[in-house]
């Protein structure tokens, strides 16, 4: 029910990373009307000032600022933060994850990149989970949703007029 | 110990739930007058407490500050059940006023006679005991009731009806997938749900906002709290008693019925209530518990079960998604494409009648799940990279993605079923229900032809296919629509109820669910519950009437 379901396909549209936020979001819209939620005072719940650092790093290198706002212009690294901090079994991925990003030395993108292709090993399984929540964060933030995808939905419509193009009908 | 509640009041009838089976019955017996109690598991929830209009990027910022949505699904600590190693089953349940209609997915098909007489004509298993000329005159007056939209098809798999509000509009996807299906020969319907696409009978009209599974804020489309259970109060015949939750049906000496066992869900306290009749109605699974669980020297299986019936032939359906990315929409413009949350489409079940022999039986039809500009893009992580490229192609996609969800129906068998012997207790002390139900080669082969199906419809329409995994399931469970544990039948050694919902062991109850469904069929039940419940409570009220209970 759309609510149906907490279906978390791996590859769903519909599927977000933490049961919590997903439960009731399997539908979609959200419209672009409220403010962004000040995030000044968020506070860590798991991270230590240096992984908070190191994730905010690792999400841009996912989704990099460029003429639109990147990862931790978001604050992917504080969704992450947030979505993990009940999770002991993700949460190790990622801080494993971090120490071994935070250790490498020259090519970041060239690093993740070799560890995308190890899926296996410590740094490919937090390649993994790094790039789902970022997805998952930067795609459901005013920044990433609003104005890198133009999203406008979940608003007050007076009709739903639906295809306007002569030329996608039959 | 705590001392036993017992009202000596009787009721005419006591209604156990109050989700669209239960609710339709209250509101169709307190308008013929009889005295009704409805016991509810829950509370009824508000609609100014849901968060319909709660942007993503504030969602998990507002839990963080220790705010919270309304929790629709019922919690495993209230209501555990077992299933077991390696065999899950997904149970979905609301406890609470108007059960699961309060965040359904809306879609309601009218089942045809390919649904109702497909056991009789392929052998498997038993026939329902009703045709459509039976239940057609009830969706008429289910879909005037409660408002449902669609267009004016009408075909064998999915009879037409007079009585739809428009349709919605498709979406620019939609209508392209419409096109592709029909150049292979496939034909695309308009979609049809229980939403007001303009006002109805003195409610407000859908505001296109996108996000029903999060509870409608101002009631635009059907739940069974403010279309059925409010207006029966008005009645002065309806007593609900919430936060109620129904361990056993109670018999009295002769066998009949004589009222419910239920503990109240916060204080723990035992009550029972007497009743002229007793309807369960509590969802499939709940139901077939409490009916398990209502033994006694007469009824050593349960009560009305001597048959060894109830809690067999659990069926529910087989489901998948796949995603694809149109050419002509990717990298266009984003669009509001909420419409009433949901596809505004629906391609009926087309196998029995293309001339082609197929290796197993029954079949599929295939729904769509909106498309267009969704709220996130999870899709994203199913692409390879990452990086200024990789995020230049999501946004590239975005506009363009469609999403095929096709629905199979799956075979009654004996196997699959639900049970209360040697399982765990509830809080209560009362025995849950443990769930054994797997799939075979008749639902494997027809998946087969499911995926085919469905990537054919990309193909036709040239998108690019998001990797999948063929053959992958959506978790056993998760379509929400289990039935065949309490089945009507014409054949009483066969079956639990005969076409009215009643046992035909004993005569003064009933159960009105999805339990009642000998077969799953590939469609949504939820307007045939509706349908059923009103026609079984019209024979219930004139066999009342009559003394016959």
């Amino acid at each position: 029910m759309a609510t149906r379901r907490r279906v978390l396909q791996a590859a769903g549209v519909g599927a977000v990373a933490f049961p919590i936020l997903g439960q009731q979001q399997h539908t979609h819209g959200e419209a672009a009307t409220a403010t962004a939620a000040a995030s000044g005072d968020y506070k860590a719940k798991w991270a230590t000032a240096v992984e908070m650092r190191l994730l905010a790093e690792a999400a841009d290198v996912i989704i990099p600022r460029t003429d639109t706002p990147g990862a931790s212009d978001a604050k992917v690294h504080e969704y992450i933060d947030y979505g993990l901090a009940s999770d002991e079994a993700r949460k190790k991925v990622m801080r494993d994850g971090l120490r071994w990003f935070g250790g490498v030395k020259g090519d970041r993108v060239a690093a993740l990149q070799a560890a995308s292709e190890r899926p296996a090993s410590v740094e490919g399984r937090f390649f993994k989970l790094l790039k789902d929540l970022t997805i998952d964060g930067y795609y459901q933030s005013k920044e990433g949703l609003v104005q890198e995808l133009g999203w406008h939905g979940n608003t007050y419509l007076p009709e739903f007029k639906g295809c306007t193009h002569p030329e996608h009908k039959g | 110990m705590m001392q036993v509640t017992k009202s000596s009041e009787v009721h005419d009838v006591v209604i156990v739930g109050s989700g669209a089976a239960g609710a339709m019955a209250a509101w169709n017996l307190t308008r013929q007058g009889m005295k009704v109690l409805v016991l509810d598991a829950g509370t009824k929830f508000s609609r100014a407490s849901f968060w319909s209009h709660v942007k993503p990027w504030d969602w998990w910022r507002k839990i963080d500050r220790g705010e919270r949505p309304p929790v629709f699904h019922t919690n495993l600590q209230d209501s555990p059940y077992e299933t077991p190693k390696g065999q899950p089953f997904d149970l979905i349940r609301v406890w609470g006023r108007g059960g699961k209609t309060n965040i359904w997915g809306r879609v309601s098909l009218r089942y045809g006679d390919v649904d109702f007489t497909g056991p009789a004509k392929d052998g498997w298993e038993i026939p329902w005991p009703i045709r459509y000329k039976d239940i057609s005159p009830y969706y008429d007056r289910v879909e005037q009731l409660i408002g449902v939209c669609g267009g004016d098809d009408d075909q064998d798999t999915l009879p037409g009806s007079r009585y739809h509000l428009p349709p919605a509009a498709p979406r620019c996807g939609e209508q392209l997938l419409k096109k592709a299906a029909a150049s292979i020969g496939k034909k695309i319907v308009s979609g049809r749900r229980a939403v007001l696409t303009k006002p109805h009978d003195g409610r407000a009209q859908c505001h296109f906002c996108g996000v029903c599974g999060r509870g409608c804020d101002i009631g635009a489309f059907f739940n069974a709290s403010d279309y059925l259970i409010e207006p029966a109060f008005r009645t002065g015949k309806l007593q609900v008693v919430d936060n109620a939750v129904v361990a056993r049906v109670l018999a009295d000496e002769d066998g009949k019925a004589s009222g419910v066992q239920y503990f109240d869900r916060i204080t723990r306290q035992e009550r029972q209530v007497k009743a002229k009749v007793v309807i369960v109605a509590a969802s499939c699974i709940d139901s077939t518990r409490i009916l398990l669980n209502s033994k006694s020297q007469r009824y050593p299986n349960g009560i009305g079960n001597s048959n060894d019936v109830v809690g067999r032939y659990l069926v529910e359906q087989v489901r998948f998604h796949m995603y694809g990315f149109l050419p002509e929409l990717k990298g266009g413009k984003t669009q509001n494409d909420d419409g009433i949350g949901g596809e505004h489409i629906y391609l009926p079940r087309y196998n029995h009648a293309d001339g082609r022999k197929r290796d197993y039986l029954r079949g599929f039809g295939m729904q769509f799940w909106g498309g267009g500009a969704q709220m996130n893009a999870a899709f994203a992580k199913s692409l390879p990279g990452f990086g200024a490229d990789f995020k230049k192609g999501i946004k590239q996609r975005y506009p363009g993605l469609v999403a095929l969800h096709p629905y199979g129906e799956v075979l009654p068998q004996r196997y699959n079923r639900v049970t209360v012997e040697g399982t765990g207790m509830d809080k209560f002390g009362v025995p849950i229900a443990r769930i054994e139900y797997r799939i075979g080669e008749n639902e494997r082969k027809m998946v087969s032809e499911m995926y085919d199906a469905a990537e054919s419809i990309l193909r036709a329409a040239k998108a690019e296919i998001l990797p999948f995994e063929r053959g992958w399931l959506d978790a056993l469970g998760s379509a929400i629509h289990e039935h065949g544990t309490v089945r009507m039948g014409s054949d009483p050694k066969r079956s639990a109820l005969n076409g009215f919902c009643q046992f035909h062991e004993v005569k003064n109850l009933f159960c009105v669910d999805g339990a009642a469904f000998p077969t799953a069929t590939e469609k949504n039940p939820t307007l045939t519950i509706l349908a059923l419940a009103w026609r079984s409570s019209d024979f219930l009220a004139g066999e009342m009437k009559a003394g016959r209970l």
